[in-house]
Parts: C-alpha cells; structure tokens; sequence
C-alpha cells in the first residue's frame, strides 16, 4: 500500500510553508515530519513532500541522501548510533560496538537483524563527549555507557516492542530501490547515491 | 586557585536550575533585562557597545562579534537574517548542547539583542538533528517567549516584530560552517559557497545575514545588563570574557567549564578537571576541536586558554573543545580516527578535499597496520599541501592542520610503527 501523509502531517507542512521564507526551505522540516508520520523517509513520502514544496522527486531524493541521520527502510526499529569519534574511541567505543555485534549477531554498518529490531551503525560526534563512550538509540542519548548498560538498553528496547510501543517499523531495504529510483529520478545518476546512514 | 575565588561564572549560571525552562521564572530573575536595555538604545549603539566589548565569535574563528554585525548593510531594501550556528559538531565540542538544553532563554535573548542591532526580524536556529531534545525545549521555549510578549509582534513592549524560526540538520559536520549551513538551511544538500561574499552581505536567501554561535549569543545578554568595560576587564586584552571549556578524554571530571579567557590551560585540567585521567600520564593535549593542531604535554606547561597564546603554542584555541590524551595513547591511531572523520564529513564539492581526505585515511590507516613506508610521511605533508587552501570552505585546511602537527610533533611514533611493522600501542 503506498504511503499516504496523514491530515495532521499535511496540515504540519502546510504551516510550515506559511512560515518560512520559501517552500524548499521547509524541505528538511517536512521529511522530519514524514519520518515521524511513517517511521521512516520512503520513496512515496518523498514524491509526496516533492509535491507539496514544488520540487522534483529528484531534488528531494538528493538530498535525503546528503544527510545521513534521516531514517530509512534499511535501519531497524532501533537504531543504535555508537559514536565513533575521537574521546569515545579512546574511552571504549570499540568494546561497545564488539559487545552489540555478539549480543545482536549484527555488524556495524551491515544489515540489520533477522527480525528487524536493531541496526547498529558508527556516527560521528553527537556532543556528548563528557559522557564518553555515548550512543544514541533513535532519539535518546546514553551516555557513560558500558556493556552492562547496553544489555539493559536492549532489554528495554525488546520489552518496549512486545508491549505493541516504540516507533513503527521500517520494511528493511528496498530492493528494487534503483530500479525504483532510476524511475522517478530521470535525471539523476550524479552526486552520492550510496545507500544511506549505514 | 585565584580564578575560582574571583570570578563568577555567568554564561553556566543557570545550570543546575530547572526552572531556567520556565519563561516567568527567566522574566522574574532578569533573564531579558539585557535585551530590553539593548531595545532602548540605537541599534549603531548596540553595536558599538558590543565592539567595545571586544567578544569574540565562539564556534571556532574567534571574529569580533560587533565587527562582524557592522559589515551589515542596511540599505539594500532586503530583509536582514540572524542565524544562530546550533549545529555544534566539531568533536570534542558539547557546550552548545547544554546551553541550549539547560539554559534556551538565555539564547533568545541573546538574538532578540543580535536582531536589533542588525535589524532583523526573523532569526534562525539552525540546531543538529541529533539533538531531539534541544529542539524540543527550544520549541517550547519559543513558544512560551511568544505568549510572554517576548517574541512576536511586539518585543518586550517595543514596536520591534520577531519572530525565531527553527531548523533541524539532519547529520553533516559541513553544515556547522556557515556557508554550508545557509545552503543547508534554504533546503539544499550543505555545500559550502565561496567567500566572498561574505554571509553579511550575501548570506540566507540572498540576504544579508548574521551567523553567530550559541555561546557567541549567550554573551550579550550580560555585555548589555553589566557594560561592555565589564566584558573587558575578564580575560586577556585580546581575548577578552570568558568561555565554556568542554573538557573530555582522559580527565578525572570531565564536562563543561566556564572560565575566564587566559586561564591557564593546567589549571583547566588540575582545578574543575581533578587531573589527569587513565594512566594518570598526560601526553598530549587537543586545545579547540579536532581541527585544532596537538599540544605536547610540554606545549601545556605554558599555553593559557586565550586566541594568542594558544596560537603562539602552534595551535588555535577554536570551539574551546579540551581533548586530553594520556599516554597510553598511539598518536597514529588518534590522527586515523581524525582522518577517518574528516573523510566522511567531506561534503564532497571539492576534489582535493574529498579524494585528499581519503588518501590521508588510508595511507595513515597502513601505518597504523604497519604496513606504511617511510615515503608515506612525506606524500602525507605533500597531500596536506594539495589540500590546504584550495578548496571552497576550510574543512580541507581543519582535517590538514593536525595531521601536519602530529606528524611535526609525534614523528617518532609514526617511524616507529613503519620501522616495526606494527603498531608499538599494540
Ligand atoms: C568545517 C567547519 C565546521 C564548523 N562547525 C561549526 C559548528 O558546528 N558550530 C559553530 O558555531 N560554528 C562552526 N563553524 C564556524 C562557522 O563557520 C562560523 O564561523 C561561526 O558559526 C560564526 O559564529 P561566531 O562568529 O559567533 O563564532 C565551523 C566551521 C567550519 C569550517
Ligand atoms: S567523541 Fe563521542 S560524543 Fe564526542
């Protein structure tokens, strides 16, 4: 079924064009809205923010694929962020990712799990050095972690989706998404296409 | 220690205080009382008293602030913008994120005085995407600042309309720079656009525009309230005020530290730091951001945390991001892990820094592996030649200037790992 933005994710995008001083301005904000809505940026929600901003497909998707900190369909429902910068690598970032690569049977920047739970992914500083080693699930920083402190995080994570809460979750990677691209992108084949975020 | 008798902390005051949230309770302590003050006086004069100030820009070049917002044109019949540079992303940086998280009036008030002196009337926060939950209390903040009368139509009672805008980033270092971050913030991918013009001529949306960092902003409300002589009188005479010190690595305490400019770098470590953290043996020390070329701990014995001495010492003082390094640490590994960085944060415009921060990832990821030959070392600085200086935006110079200074300083270690065929670290 292709995605359809919400009345309240329209209305969101509506003021934001209001406000701001021009529609490709609102371009960001209103792939923040699709990524709350959905649970993640697709191909549809898009064409769809394409459309209400006046701009092509193409324009949006490349810049979707400049950031890397929107969520899409390849990242699990919870997305691990470890932060691979600097003072986190030297206070024990490589025992954290080591220690969720065997608890989740993961690779850092590889698929996510069998189930769709977890993705796990090195990112760049997220100001959270005084608490090094930090990681991000989704939106929530943790900081002075530990591998004890991840099993609990996880843990929580697992018993969180049983209950039915937590953000929906994404279908794993589109795979005929350049061929799906190469459709709605007749002009693309520029820039970095890569895949995203892992 | 003199300076934690002497001086007050002003910028961090709020820190341990909740109700730093709350609008009313800001409006009772005083919290706009600078902006206020600023609303009476002329614009020109707002300026004049920033300049006299001597603040200097926070996010990393140091550029007087007043100076800065002089270069305004006020004729071109365009609307002018204040941009506040909340992408703080520099590593090693984590100061932005608290102010904004534990004290956001203090930054509205901070535009509200940045947007009359330049006569703007809608600013622009343009904050990292990672930070969900500064957005959220910027949000909120903003939101109650428009019911309290602080922001809309009226400011503070002053026929003076604003209103505060909100962006989100969504994961590039590039558009912490500000071209980058106006090509960003128009709906763009953030590539950097060459200087000049400069963003106060030809910044958002073809407009005029100030950008100015969070703590940059976070100032003017006490030059205002306390007087530009009293910004003076803290710090050095060219680096005058005081600054937060996100301090990381291998410290006892880290965190962050506001102290006046010109305090002595170990007196940073030893005093609000409790020392030397890990093997409890300093070896070197990253004064301002990952950009910033390395301090030997011999280098820290003298260096004072101000704009000169910092550089006098070979480096820049920067975002004010204190990275220490005990001396467990390989400084070939940590230059891998800065490179690795720069690469992937290339916004890729330019060749030689998106294919030269990739050469230097490599060739110093082989020396690490042991598998580096002596000759590397100089295509090494001969690549941070091809990169420095060539490029739109300096991000090529920022990944170049502390390879060159690890190298310079630390040369022993990287002949070792070639000489050994292995990492010595191990
Ligand atoms: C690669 C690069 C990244 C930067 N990142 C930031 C940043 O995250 N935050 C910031 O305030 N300034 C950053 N800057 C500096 C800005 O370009 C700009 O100088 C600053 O925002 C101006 O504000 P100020 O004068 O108040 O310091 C960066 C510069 C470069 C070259
Ligand atoms: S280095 Fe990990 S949060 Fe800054």
């Amino acid at each position: 079924m292709p995605f359809e933005l919400s009345e309240r994710s329209r209305a969101e995008i509506e003021s934001l064009i209001a406000r701001y001083p021009t529609k490709k301005s609102c371009l960001l904000l209103a792939l923040r809205v699709v990524e709350r809505q959905q649970g993640w940026v697709s191909l549809d929600g898009m064409a769809l923010v394409a459309a209400m901003l006046g701009l092509s497909p193409a324009e949006v998707y490349g810049v979707v694929t400049f950031y890397p900190h929107y969520k899409r369909e390849v990242h699990g429902k919870y997305r691990l962020m470890v932060c691979g910068t600097l003072t986190c690598a030297l206070l024990g970032m490589k025992r954290l990712v080591r220690h969720i690569e065997e608890r989740l049977g993961v690779a850092c920047g590889g698929a996510r799990t069998a189930d769709g739970l977890f993705s796990l992914e090195k990112v760049e500083c997220i100001a959270a050095c005084g608490g090094a080693p930090a990681i991000q699930i989704n939106d929530q920083y943790h900081e002075n972690v530990t591998p004890q402190k991840l099993d609990d995080l996880i843990a929580a994570c697992r018993r969180e989706h049983a209950a039915g809460g937590g953000p929906p979750m994404p279908p794993g990677p589109v795979r005929d998404e350049p061929a799906r691209v190469a459709h709605f992108l007749p002009a693309l084949g520029l820039g970095r296409v890569a895949p995203v975020g892992v | 220690m003199a300076m934690a008798t002497t001086f007050q902390p002003f910028l961090t005051r709020n820190f341990g205080e909740p109700l730093a949230l709350d609008v009313r309770w800001c409006l009772e302590r005083g919290a706009y009382e600078g902006a206020r003050k600023a609303l009476a006086m002329p614009p020109k004069a707002v300026i004049e008293e920033v300049k006299l100030s001597g603040l200097r820009g926070r996010g990393g070049a140091g550029f007087p602030c007043g100076m800065k917002w002089s270069f305004v044109p006020q004729d071109t019949g365009k609307p002018v913008y204040v941009v506040c540079n909340a992408d703080e992303s520099e590593p090693g940086t984590f100061k932005d994120r608290a102010l904004i998280d534990r004290d956001p009036h203090q930054l509205l008030a901070g535009i509200i005085i940045a947007c009359w002196a330049v006569q703007a009337h809608t600013a622009f926060i343009y904050i990292r995407g990672e930070m969900v939950h500064g957005h959220a209390v910027l949000e909120k903040a903003v939101a109650d600042a428009e019911r309290a009368g602080v922001l809309g139509d009226t400011v503070l009672g002053a026929a003076f309309p604003l209103r505060v805008l909100l962006m989100r980033g969504a994961g590039a270092y590039i558009c912490g720079e500000e071209t980058g971050l106006l090509t960003s913030l128009e709906g763009n991918r953030g590539y950097p656009r060459l200087k000049p013009p400069f963003p106060a001529v030809v910044g958002a949306f073809g407009c005029p525009t100030v950008v100015n960092n969070v703590e940059t902003l976070g100032n003017l409300p006490h030059i205002m309230v306390n007087g530009a002589r009293w910004h003076a009188s803290m710090g050095t005479e060219k680096s005058p005020g005081a600054k937060v010190f996100s301090l990381s690595g291998h410290v006892k305490r880290p965190g962050n530290y506001e102290v006046p400019l010109g305090t002595p770098l170990m007196d940073l470590l030893d005093g609000p730091g409790g020392g030397v953290g890990g093997t409890g043996r300093l070896k070197a020390v990253i004064p301002g951001g990952s950009s910033a070329p390395i301090l030997t701990a011999e280098d820290c014995k003298t260096a004072k945390l101000d704009y000169e001495s910092i550089a006098q010492h070979g480096s820049m003082l920067g975002s004010g991001a204190v990275i220490v390094l005990d001396d467990s640490v390989c400084m070939v590994d940590a230059i891998w892990n800065l490179m690795r960085f720069y690469h992937h944060e290339s916004g890729g415009q330019c060749t030689p820094c998106r294919e030269g921060t990739g050469w230097v990832e490599k060739t110093v990821a082989r020396i690490e592996h042991g598998r580096g030959r002596m000759r590397d070392l100089d295509v090494l600085l001969e690549t941070c030649d091809n990169m420095q200086g060539k490029t739109i935006c300096v991000l090529a110079d920022a990944a170049a200037m502390p390879l060159r200074s690890y190298l310079k300083k630390f040369r022993a270690e990287f002949e070792a790992h070639i000489t050994q065929g292995k990492c010595p670290f191990g």
